[in-house]
């Protein structure tokens, strides 16, 4: 297994990730979006709101701000000694009281604990003459599995590296170099080069106007099977790195717990044998 | 996650796994068809969002439950490689 970084930013990720199998990949990807948790607004009190948004328009507008959430310090309320009920262990407290006029934003949120903030200054709501707004909003952990809110990874996908073979029956008429759209091509010393090879969509409109393609096999886009470029944002709840390296433990983990159940079978299968 | 064993014989496991989805079952097959000994692996969740999937694996001379172990500890170490990897990566 081989990892090469093309940009890594705090929240954005570009990586080759090489020798694996395309399952292992596509359950890193998922993992990202829909098993990595993060804190997202789940329950709103709202004790006056005279805007011109419903409560409900409101509540949803506040569950989708990110949140910037410390993985370590919470955890799921499923899986929380207080049994799911609320304690500082699974939820956090914000509340937010404005009046207008004024445009209301995410950072207004006061929090009860200062690590968890709002990642984004997203406009909540617009406020006229004597509008008010005052509430208490429940953040809790959650995955994407259950609500988009609690997606960390956004825009996470995969790819197969492009490989584009040029062979020696190319008379270099440029035509592919025109039809790319990548600007994945070009002629230097009458000869077509592939400059970019990875920039490649693998949408193949240099092999279909290719005219001596007809006849041998000048042009050819393929992939190699066994290598992907992998990208990968965050909603800037957590760091990427966190996001990649939390997706690869979650994985492990369940694996983990689906052993350990198999183990106990075992061990009984085992017991039973022996009785016998 | 709950695991049900529905049937189990020297050569053959289908077992429930309520609560697992294609993320790790998907993996979990290719790793399986890896192995020489394990002639069929396969999952299917029937219906989207109300069924739980079933795995089914029958194998050749070998314990179809140690072949879903192993498979797993080769998945376990694949992610820690991938971990570490990563991170080694990352940090130059």
């Amino acid at each position: 297994m081989k990892v090469e970084i093309i940009e890594l930013g705090d929240r954005a990720a570009k990586f080759v990730l090489s020798g694996v199998a395309p399952a292992f990949v596509n359950s890193i990807r998922r993992a990202m979006l829909a098993e990595v948790p993060t804190l997202a607004i789940d329950y709103v009190n709202i004790y006056d709101n005279t805007s011109v948004l419903f409560d409900e328009q409101l509540a949803l507008r506040l569950g989708l701000i990110p949140l910037i959430t410390d993985l370590d310090s919470y955890v799921l309320p499923s899986e929380c000694s207080c049994g799911g009920e609320g304690c500082s262990q699974c939820q956090v407290s914000l509340t937010l009281s404005a009046e207008g006029p004024k445009t209301v934003y995410s950072t207004e949120l006061v929090s009860a604990d200062p690590s968890v903030m709002p990642a984004e200054v997203v406009p909540l709501i617009k406020l006229s003459e004597r509008h008010r707004i005052s509430l208490e909003a429940i953040a809790r952990l959650g995955t994407g599995h259950d609500h988009a809110k609690w997606q960390a990874g956004i825009a996470c996908g995969y790819k197969n590296v492009p490989k584009i073979t040029i062979s020696d029956e190319c008379d270099a008429c440029g035509m592919c170099v025109d039809a790319c759209p990548r600007g994945v091509l070009v002629i230097a010393d009458d000869v077509v080069k592939v400059v970019d090879e990875r920039a490649c969509s693998l949408c193949r409109l240099c092999e279909g106007v290719c005219e001596l393609n007809k006849i041998y096999d000048v042009i050819k886009v393929g992939t190699h099977p066994d290598s992907f470029i992998v990208t990968a944002e965050t909603d800037g709840s957590i760091p990427i790195r966190e996001l990649i390296t939390r997706s690869a433990e979650n994985i492990s983990d369940r694996a983990e717990a689906l052993d350990g159940y198999l183990s106990v079978i075992d061990m009984e299968m085992e017991m039973d044998h022996h009785a016998t | 996650m709950n695991l049900k064993i529905l049937n189990k014989t020297d050569t053959e496991l289908e077992m429930e796994i309520a609560g697992e989805t294609h993320t790790i079952l998907n993996l979990l097959k290719t790793v399986l068809l890896e192995d020489d000994a394990v002639e069929i692996a396969t999952y299917d969740i029937k219906h989207l969002g109300i069924s739980e999937p079933i795995m089914y694996v029958r194998t050749i001379d070998k314990d179809p439950l140690q072949a879903v172990r192993s498979a797993l500890g080769t998945m376990i170490a694949m992610c820690d490689e991938f971990k570490s990897v990563f991170l080694d990566r990352a940090s130059v």
